[in-house]
């Protein structure tokens, strides 16, 4: 048999349509959990107001932000899902290496955001038309321009491709050692914890003010996206060293 | 061309060792079987050499690379088991079809007979098969993809006698038609003595012997008679086996290293020559210890 | 809008029967080929959801006043000196939500309000016309930058004899249903978070009567205007 010689490009390749096939189940998930967080989006949120007696002013906001929070958790747990013993048993049955695999895992899961966030912004009529459909209210609001859908499916597609890197750090780190299941969340809480005892601003106030706060379109991408890098980075190398027990 | 080296492989899990000082190459193109008790290390050898696993120390060369995380032995080589692991979202078909894309050789043709010919349905679930209809399957993945290394851990793990005999007719058949080096391991030396070229013989995490078919079956000899008599004439002989059968007779495996005329004059003396068959010489030289199974339920 | 609903009715109707034909054939389509649909389907329906929903909430909002951003204590300011000082001008026209006119020659008025305590804003005309002109100002109710006064009930009035009624409607709750872009969109654009209701509907009223017409009332706080 003659040998062949592959490249890494054209494994990933393989593998990203490989796996696009093959974790289709994802998709399905993704339907199911928006169209659950349209039912919880069903009631709005509220505000209450009333400066006098006689008028009770009571507002409610409905909007998508429900559902790109479920987006957001679908992706973090997809992300943690493909980094499990299982999953990346998959690929050894056929051609490949750690670094190909966490490759094609990453295009995946950066089709998955982007699939994710088109479908999280766009869900937000469809909420709409079930409160048309299913109560008689009347409903205000501006219909959306196309230059805010844009940013809208841009800045998700971006927050969820950043929670995937989280989830896909977090998934490698527990391939490490299931201790991290116990450590991370330890850690996390026991910062606020401390914070919270020091009586100053906890760290998630940070974090959210650098990310979530960022106005700028430019360097909000430029934040997120290398935030993601980063985090990959990490997980790649901690994957590549790991055996496949089967 | 050396497809395989191994020089001093030592691998141990949880400070025990698996393999120890083990050392060995492999040629193109030959169908080695790999043998050994269960737990001396066989499947581990093969994950190393597949790159599924690292070593604890020692060198492992395939193609002269390092395969763990190597693309191109990964590409150039397939690991058969029953634990293969398959998306389950994917119907068999679709398998197969993943499979001819990635691996270069890969005869499609082959696999669909095959598949075919094992009454597999198409739309079925890997995780839904049997046992044995995992075995095969995997067998047929293995086989089809015409890898330059084929290796085959235990392949025929739940599959009945019939399709075992079609596993391994399929196979010489295949592998004549299109060599490749292929190792198996497998319990049922007996069965497929026929189908292997050389062997590999792992003791200790040893590489205890390493030879080909022909020189195996000569190896050793066995010996019955009088137990006086044969103790007269293994005195001086390293005993690979010995069984006491009724009072006073023995059977005695030992080295063949005898002249043909010191086999007469054994003849002569009343003793029983037979030749020892490679399935049962492996069991012999593997054992842990001298005497067999019914010395557990001796003087009870 | 009942073609809205008989539209969407039939699309579930063919999801369901898509779903139900394909578990039919034979298991042809099962499991690889359902998920393929689901998600077809799924972004079908929220493509043509799309141009509903932006039908649905058009009308209703692009229709209203917008109102810019002033602060809250100058415009607070701004409507209450119009009223004091008359200057009916300054105030727009949708903030004029009632509008009643009374024949009344008599000399003298008793007020009555039921209801809480307010200012009654009079201003005296030039002469005497034996008309009494009641009017209802608001200075808006306003949510997300627009106005949404035509949902109060404004305080009414009643004439019987020589008692004039200031009537401050029941205790009346709004229930207004407003949509919000995402935060994803609000990061960037810096639309205002959730308590952005910066007017809540008060009201006051405000009656031009004849020069000399004596006004008394138990309790009342009768502003008159200065001119």
């Amino acid at each position: 048999m003659s040998l062949k010689n592959v490249n890494l490009t054209e494994v990933v390749k393989r593998q990203y349509f490989f796996k696009l096939k093959a974790n289709i189940d994802a998709m399905s998930s993704l339907v199911f959990l928006q169209l659950l967080a349209m039912l919880f989006s069903m009631g709005g949120s509220n505000s209450f107001h009333s400066s006098y007696d006689q008028v009770a002013l009571e507002v409610s906001y409905f909007s998508g932000d429900v559902i790109i929070g479920f987006t957001m958790i679908w992706a973090f747990v997809t992300a943690i899902t493909i980094t499990t013993r299982q999953y990346r048993n998959h690929d050894f049955s056929f051609v490949t290496n750690r670094l190909s695999s966490s490759l094609s895992n990453i295009l995946f899961l950066l089709t998955a955001s982007i699939i994710g966030g088109i479908t999280a912004i766009l869900a937000r009529n469809l909420l709409l038309v079930f409160k048309y459909i299913f109560s008689e209210e009347q409903i205000y609001g501006i219909p959306l321009t196309f230059q805010d859908l844009l940013l809208g499916v841009s800045a998700t597609i971006i927050y969820l491709f950043a929670v995937s890197a989280i989830g896909y750090l977090i998934g490698a780190l527990v391939q490490i050692s299931k201790a991290f299941v116990v450590l991370i969340p330890v850690l996390f809480i026991g910062m606020l914890f401390i914070d919270g005892v020091m009586n100053r601003d906890p760290f998630i106030a940070y974090v959210f003010e650098f990310y979530v706060m960022e106005s700028s379109f430019g360097l909000f991408f430029v934040k997120m996206v290398s935030t993601a890098a980063l985090f990959f980075i990490a997980s790649i190398s901690i994957l590549n060293r790991l055996e496949v027990r089967r | 061309m050396k497809v395989i080296e191994c020089t001093d492989l030592a691998k141990s899990y949880f400070g025990k060792k698996v393999l120890n000082n083990l050392s060995f190459s492999i040629e193109e193109n030959k169908i080695t079987g790999l043998i050994g008790r269960n737990g001396v290390g066989k499947t581990t050898l093969l994950k190393i050499i597949a790159g599924f696993i690292k070593e604890t120390s020692g060198e492992i060369k395939v193609f002269s690379e390092r395969p763990f995380n190597s693309l191109n032995v990964s590409a150039n080589s397939i690991f058969v088991d029953d634990q293969m692991s398959f998306p389950p979202a994917l119907q068999l078909y679709e398998l197969l079809e993943a499979a001819s894309s990635f691996y270069p050789n890969w005869d499609m043709e082959l696999a669909k007979r095959l598949f075919d010919y094992f009454s597999f349905d198409p739309k079925g679930y890997h995780n839904r098969l049997s046992k044995g209809k995992t075995s095969t399957f995997n067998a047929i993945v293995g086989l089809a993809s015409h890898s330059p290394i084929t290796i085959f851990d235990e392949p025929t793990t739940g599959m009945d006698a019939s399709v075992r005999k079609d596993f391994y007719r399929a196979l010489l058949k295949d592998y004549i038609a299109h060599p490749r080096t292929i190792i198996i391991s497998s319990h049922h030396v007996d069965e497929i003595e026929n189908l292997l070229e050389d062997v590999l013989l792992l003791k200790d995490g040893r590489n205890h012997l390493h030879l080909p078919m022909e020189e195996l079956k000569a190896w050793a000899i066995g010996l019955k008679g009088p137990t006086e008599k044969i103790q007269e004439w293994v005195n001086d002989k390293e005993i690979v086996y010995e069984n006491k059968i009724g009072t006073n007779t023995s059977y005695v495996v030992v080295r063949n290293d005898f002249a043909d005329s010191a086999l007469q004059s054994a003849r002569l003396a009343g003793l029983e020559i037979t030749a020892v068959s490679p399935s049962d010489l492996c069991v012999y030289i593997t054992n842990q210890t001298k005497g067999g199974i019914d010395d557990v339920f001796k003087e009870r | 809008m009942i073609i809205l609903g008989t539209l969407l009715l039939v699309t579930a109707i063919l999801i369901i029967l898509v779903i139900v034909i394909s578990l039919n054939s034979k298991r042809k389509f099962v499991t690889v080929k359902i998920t393929h649909w689901l998600l077809i389907i799924y972004v079908g329906v929220l493509l043509l959801s799309f141009p509903f929903a932006s039908l649905l909430t058009n009308d209703s909002m692009t229709s209203r006043e917008k109102v810019g951003d002033l602060e809250e204590d100058q415009d607070w300011t701004r409507f209450y000196t119009a009223l004091g000082e008359g200057k009916l001008e300054q105030l727009k026209s949708w903030q004029l939500i009632n509008e009643k006119s009374y024949d009344y020659s008599n000399q003298s008025l008793k007020v009555e309000i039921t209801g809480p305590v307010s200012p009654v804003y009079v201003e005296r005309k030039d002469r005497d016309d034996g008309k009494i002109e009641a009017l209802v100002y608001t200075n808006g109710l306003i949510v997300s930058g627009y106005d949404f006064s035509d949902k109060l009930v404004p305080i009414n009035f009643r004439l019987e004899n020589d008692t004039f009624s200031v009537l401050h409607p029941e205790h009346q709750s709004i229930n207004l249903s407003i949509v919000r872009n995402e935060f994803t969109i609000n990061q960037f654009t810096g639309q205002q978070a959730i308590n952005d209701v910066s007017r809540v509907g008060n009201m006051e009223v405000y009656l031009k009567v004849p020069k000399s017409l004596q006004l008394n009332g138990t309790n009342v706080d009768f502003q008159y205007v200065k001119e």
